[in-house]
């Protein structure tokens, strides 16, 4: 905070040195934080870091096969031991993170993006748009995304953008709802009505008060989907219907350790925890972030 | 209707006397009782030490604004008060019993059995899902009454005993397919079930009509003829006239004034009881202040209209149809007709469901008409297409009954005003100026710019509320409920008000409420509309104190009248008569003898 008088101590001169205090410079708002935010906030980072520049934290190579130590359990060479190829599974996890979580990011967006569309097409449109619509969307909800994954692995092959594609549209029907329900909401509340009140188009209202109203709890949702997500692509590639090896991506991961699984537990345990406890970092995140905006002044 | 004050009990102070204080009859005792909320270290103490007592057939009102401590008073007698809480006493009793040393099991074992409790609200304290028979046959099963056979005559009994007619039939029957006023008398059927020695009711008719609240304050008084004791919890003085012997007034905490009731309203000693009688409006306050505040000298720079003459704003017969989720139409708006002059109040009174807030959207054309047409300062308005009506939009505004839903939670107050002017600001300096008078012109201050809506008071988000719909300069404001939710001090100013603004600007309002003494206090002439009709029309005095109509006549004698102190001259808070009106017989300036 800038300039704030020292009211503790009135005859201060302004701009007079503060007494030195002899304590960790953590701010304010780090402290007020609770234990599990401020973990799956460390967590997150971590991945994040992973994501962008990967060889900080690790110098192992995730592709360099060594013959002579395959499938090593846990050691202090190897803290999550080795595959079937001798190559270091925790390089192999921290490398997969770019992909993992592009993959996340990618479909969790495509799939926000056609519930945009649809949902507020279906709660702003008349009642024969919002039927089709909604009918539309109810189709969608009856097809398993499997399903929507096989036919999108069968017709373009598989790989990233192949899985971005089928999670993110497999996933659209469900935020299209919400969304529509949230437009609905706002458009009939009565901040709405008292804008009408006041003369303003109809086109204002849509930009100044429905979409920004029934767009604030996608902020959370997004946190959320990214996690579900990824959990989502790590079953689809478990399938065999992922990205093709040598991929360290995490889904891959769990696809290749899924033969070796009684002699090596580690390679499905390791790439299943990552993806457990990101998912449930960013779900911690997403949850802080939802208390914080509608718990709030923000209501 | 007249109160009538149990002779006898009432007669003398004698809960105010020590010597009396230990009688052996009382029920209930309670002395110095001290409820806090929070944590460990962190205790707010709501209730600061209140004492009271109650005998057998005598009826206890507690009465206060939100926030007073009353509830939570009153729940604390049944252990409801929550697991945060801190209950200290130097002595709560009841019927012999130290209610201090009590654990869950014995709660349980005293509510419903003992002490019944009535909540505000029947649609949300009864089980949606079980037929209200069932519901009452609970409280008996629970309390181990007798065998099934017994019990379902019990509740048929209990049925009759509150007033529902054909109870064998009503008994299958589930909240929502029961009327308010039967849903609420169920509720007190299973209050009173296992025939408890006190029964505490919570604003058992605040939700409800006034015809219903005359049903439901008829079945307490049986109640109390019947032997029982009655706690009344309620921020309605009318009400509580009706019903009770003593009259405790709490307000932050503490009780402020504790006599019999007939003193109480008569003479009250306390300064804020004297302000919650007088704030209440009724038929005799029309002209007069209600709240000590006083009115602004100026209200800015703000145009009078001039009266033009015609009717500023004219329905003619309109209609207004709505297809229910069963498929049949219905008629809500069934040939209604009005004109409001310049400068003058037109209030429309009528039950929930009679049609009146249809009737406002209407003329406020967020609806469109089935049927006639409304023009607003002599031009065609309802059959326009809303292009053209925006235009003219800035003549007309509105006012809720809710201001925090009707402002965008995002916004600032500031943010808000702004979008409320009207064009014809030139710059920005303008437009601050503008909303800064607006806001004063309510009685707010340019530092509750920045803040928004939910970090306001319920009277701060009304004046913002009111503020905003004079930002466009209008000739009409629909006024639905606009006082409905505030607490009587809260109502009380924001009805003077509205009439200084009207005063001054010369602004018409169409003032929708369903509280009579509101009506009367502030319309210039009512529209009483039933099922979507009207069923009288003509000048405040004339309708609502010699009513024709059989509605009407049932309306007005469902109003709680208060008995107020014989009135030894002019209301204090005296003001300038309005424009057309008589002026009560010379209103002398009082305000600064009771500030001091």
């Amino acid at each position: 905070m800038s300039a704030t008088p020292d009211i503790g101590r009135p005859g201060a001169p302004v701009g007079a040195p503060a007494p030195a205090r002899f304590r960790l410079a953590v701010p304010e708002w780090v402290r007020g934080l609770r234990p599990g935010v401020i973990l799956a906030g460390l967590i997150v980072a971590f991945f994040v870091v992973a994501m962008i520049v990967p060889s900080l934290l690790t110098s192992q190579d995730p592709y360099a096969v060594n013959l002579s130590q395959t499938l090593e359990s846990p050691s202090w060479a190897h803290i999550m031991g080795t595959d079937q190829s001798g190559r270091d599974l925790y390089a192999r996890i921290v490398y997969g993170a770019r992909q993992s979580l592009l993959i996340g990011l990618g479909a969790t967006g495509i799939s926000v993006t056609i519930a945009i569309v649809l949902g507020v097409l279906a709660g702003l449109g008349n009642k024969w748009v919002d039927g089709i619509v909604s009918r539309g969307v109810e189709v969608m909800f009856a097809f398993p995304v499997l399903l929507l994954a096989l036919l999108f692995v069968a017709v373009f092959g598989p790989s990233a953008t192949t899985e971005i594609f089928a999670v993110g549209i497999g996933t659209a029907p469900g935020y299209a709802r919400m969304v529509r329900g949230q437009v609905l909401a706002t458009r009939d509340s009565g901040y709405v009505e008292a804008a009408r009140a006041l003369g303003h188009p109809y086109g204002s209202i849509v930009r100044r008060h429905i979409f920004p109203n029934a767009m604030r709890p996608l902020v959370v949702v997004f946190t959320l989907g990214v996690g579900q997500a990824i959990v989502w692509a790590a079953g689809i590639a478990f399938l065999g219907l992922g990205i093709p090896p040598p991929s360290p991506e995490w889904g891959a991961l769990l696809n290749a350790g899924r033969n070796y699984i009684t002699q090596a537990w580690w390679l499905e345990v390791m790439p299943g925890l990552a993806i457990v406890v990101f998912a449930l970092s960013l779900t911690t995140l997403g949850r802080f972030v939802q208390q914080r905006l509608e718990g709030g002044v923000n209501r | 209707m007249s109160t009538t004050v149990n002779e006898g009990t009432a007669g003398e102070p004698r809960l105010l006397d020590p010597e009396n204080r230990h009688r052996q009859q009382d029920l209930l005792r309670v002395e110095n009782l001290r409820v806090g909320f929070g944590e460990k270290r962190d205790v707010t103490e709501i209730v600061h030490g209140v004492s009271f007592s109650l005998a057998p057939g005598e009826c206890l009102a507690i009465v206060g604004e939100s926030g007073s401590g009353k509830s939570v008073s009153a729940r604390t007698l049944v252990g409801l008060t929550g697991g945060s809480s801190h209950v200290s006493a130097d002595r709560m009793e009841f019927d012999g019993r130290d209610l201090l040393s009590f654990k869950d099991r014995d709660w349980r074992g005293l509510r419903g059995k003992d002490i019944g409790f009535i909540l505000q609200d029947a649609l949300v304290s009864l089980d949606q899902l079980r037929p209200v028979g069932k519901e009452i046959d609970e409280a008996l099963k629970l309390h181990d009454w007798g065998p099934r056979r017994e019990r379902q005559e019990r509740v048929i009994e209990l049925m009759e005993l509150v007033g529902i007619p054909e109870p064998e039939v009503r008994a299958h029957m589930r909240p929502y397919e029961l009327s308010g006023g039967l849903r609420q008398r169920a509720l007190i059927a299973s209050a009173i079930a296992m025939d408890p020695k006190l029964i505490i009711a919570d604003e058992p008719t605040t939700a409800l009509d006034m015809t219903v609240q005359a049903q439901v304050l008829e079945q307490l008084q049986a109640a109390k003829a019947r032997g029982k004791a009655l706690i009344l919890i309620s921020h309605d003085l009318a009400v509580v006239s009706q019903l009770a012997d003593t009259v405790a007034v709490m307000a932050g905490g503490d009780i402020l004034e504790y006599a019999p009731a007939a003193q109480l309203f008569s003479r009250p000693e306390h300064s804020y009881t004297q302000r919650l009688i007088e704030a209440i409006p009724s038929a005799e306050s029309r002209g007069a202040r209600l709240s000590p505040v006083e009115r602004k000298a100026s209200l800015g720079t703000a145009r009078a209209y001039e009266d033009a003459g015609a009717p500023v704003l004219k329905a003619e017969r309109l209609f207004k149809h709505f297809r229910g989720p069963d498929g049949v139409t219905r008629t809500v708006v069934n040939d209604v007709s009005f004109e409001l002059k310049q400068g003058e109040t037109l209030g429309i009174v009528g039950e929930s469901g009679s049609g009146k807030t249809t009737t406002a959207r209407l003329a406020l054309a967020l609806l469109e008409v089935d049927g006639g047409g409304v023009t607003l300062a002599g031009e065609e308005w309802s059959g326009l297409p809303e292009r053209e009506r925006r235009k003219r939009r800035a003549d007309i505004s509105v006012i809720y009954q809710d201001p925090l839903s009707s402002f965008d939670p995002r916004w600032t107050v500031e943010q808000i005003m702004l979008d409320a002017l009207g064009e014809g600001y030139d710059s920005k300096a303008a437009r601050k100026a503008r909303i800064t008078e607006l806001l004063e012109m309510v009685g707010l201050e340019a530092e509750h710019l920045p803040r928004r809506p939910l970090q306001l008071s319920g009277g701060q988000r009304q004046r913002v509320a009111i503020a905003r719909a004079l930002g466009p300069q209008p000739r009409v404001i629909v006024c639905d409920e606009p006082v409905s939710a505030l607490d009587v001090s809260i109502q009380a100013q924001v009805l003077d008000l509205l009439a200084d603004l009207q005063d001054e600007l010369n602004v018409s309002y169409l003032f929708i409420s369903h509280d009579l003494g509101v009506i009367h206090h502030i319309s210039d002439r009512v529209l009483v509309m039933c099922d979507g009709k009207v069923v009288e029309f003509g000048d405040a005095d004339d309708v609502l104190l010699r009513p024709h109509h059989p509605y009407t006549k049932k309306l007005v004698a469902a109003l709680p009248a208060l008995e107020r102190p014989e009135p030894t001259g002019p209301r204090p808070f005296g003001r300038p008569p309005r424009k057309g009106r008589p002026a009560p017989a010379g209103a002398p300036d009082y305000s600064e003898e009771l500030a001091a």
